[in-house]
């Protein structure tokens, strides 16, 4: 990892019905379509479609928080991480 | 002249109108706030998602997806987007004359098909001489998802087995409260600006490999680009009830105190009539020496 970087990450997750999240956070779990990846800030850039789970992510303040999401696409591209998904309203964890 | 019986009753039934067009707005007001919920919350998606799909698909170095394969235009495919209930000021009206200019212009160069959402669409496309090769009335706003997901279905088995080159939809775009904006766009093939991709020093990872995410990707896209259309398409619908009911019920206003006016000078001027009548009785009566 290059000692310059940030050690943060900008996540945001968008599904059509809404923002889901937007914050500033330590690191981010997704669930791939073969397991959960895991994404600390100086990941290389990705782009994978995702299947159904939770994604967890630890937030600046070390809390752990989790979305439900169902299927579509995380882009992983200079320690900002957009995620987008299809799940419809209202199944907030 | 009127006669007094009749004025009476013509306030009356404007009056009743009147509450009538008041109420249609309640409801139109209580709707209008729902559609535009969604539409707003709805945004942060569109902000992120075409110029996403598009530098994906171009960073990915494939051949391109059918979806983004720009052809000659010979066979057209028309999304016409209405409402299915009336009482919406020129939301109908201008929108289907746009489309038909639209149509016009396109005659002669191309085939074209058109599908019709909502009732009012359903009805005035029956009159011509288009092919209207779908179409969907009752309950559109209620329905939403499954028409999406339909036509989205219908759209790509269109696309990828070439029985079309061009999607173009036609509908009312929610901007402001005053009037809708008449929007005709290409659905498909999808093109635009790719945002700027700074060279990445890493070339990225595709998990699964890079045709299969953009083939989902561009899926996803047309099926919320439709579904986004058609809430765009009811925040509008609503938001002009409310206006042309909120018109209605002032107008009826004027024409009630109008109406007032003119009953309480008729009413006037025959008491006057009689207050003379009488008078002049009482002066002849007088003049005889009685």
């Amino acid at each position: 990892m290059n000692p310059e970087q940030n050690s943060r990450l900008q996540l945001r997750v968008v599904s059509p019905s809404r923002l889901l999240v937007e914050a500033e956070v330590l690191e981010v779990q997704v669930p791939g379509l073969d397991g959960y990846l895991g994404i600390w800030p100086g990941h290389r850039p990705l782009n994978a479609c995702l299947g159904q789970g939770e994604l967890i992510y630890r937030t600046v303040l070390g809390r752990e928080e989790k979305v439900n999401i169902k299927n579509g696409l995380v882009r992983v591209a200079d320690d900002k991480i957009l995620v987008l998904t299809e799940m419809e309203d209202d199944d907030r964890v | 002249m009127p006669t007094l019986i009749d004025l009476r009753r013509r306030i009356q039934s404007v009056r009743n109108s009147q509450q009538v067009t008041q109420a249609m707005k309640t409801v139109a007001t209580a709707r209008y706030k729902k559609a535009h919920r969604k539409v707003v919350e709805r945004r942060p998606f569109w902000h992120s998602f075409p110029d996403l799909a598009i530098s994906l698909s171009q960073a990915s170095g494939r051949p391109a997806h059918p979806f983004l394969e720009v052809r000659p235009e010979k066979r057209i495919e028309v999304l016409v987007i209405t409402s299915d209930k009336g009482l919406c000021g020129a939301f109908n009206s201008n929108l289907l004359a746009a489309a038909m200019t639209f149509l016009e212009q396109k005659k002669e160069k191309a085939t074209l098909e058109v599908v019709a959402i909502g009732r009012k669409a359903g009805a005035h496309f029956k009159r011509l001489k288009y092919p209207v090769i779908r179409s969907y009335a009752e309950g559109v706003d209620k329905k939403t998802n499954q028409i999406s997901r339909e036509l989205s279905r219908h759209l790509e088995y269109r696309i990828f087995f070439n029985r079309v080159d061009a999607v173009y939809v036609i509908y009312n775009e929610f901007r402001s409260l005053v009037a809708p904006r008449l929007t005709v766009s290409r659905l498909l093939p999808l093109t635009g600006q790719a945002e700027d991709l700074r060279p990445d020093r890493l070339r990225p990872d595709w998990e699964p490999e890079a045709g299969r995410i953009i083939d989902y990707l561009l899926r996803f896209y047309l099926r919320y680009q439709l579904e986004h259309c058609l809430l765009e398409s009811q925040a509008a619908e609503q938001a002009s009830r409310m206006m042309a009911m909120e018109n209605a019920t002032k107008n009826a206003e004027e024409l009630i105190s109008d109406l007032v006016l003119l009953l309480n000078k008729i009413r006037q001027a025959s008491i006057t009539r009689e207050l003379l009548e009488i008078q002049t009785a009482v002066e002849a009566l007088k003049q005889q020496g009685v």
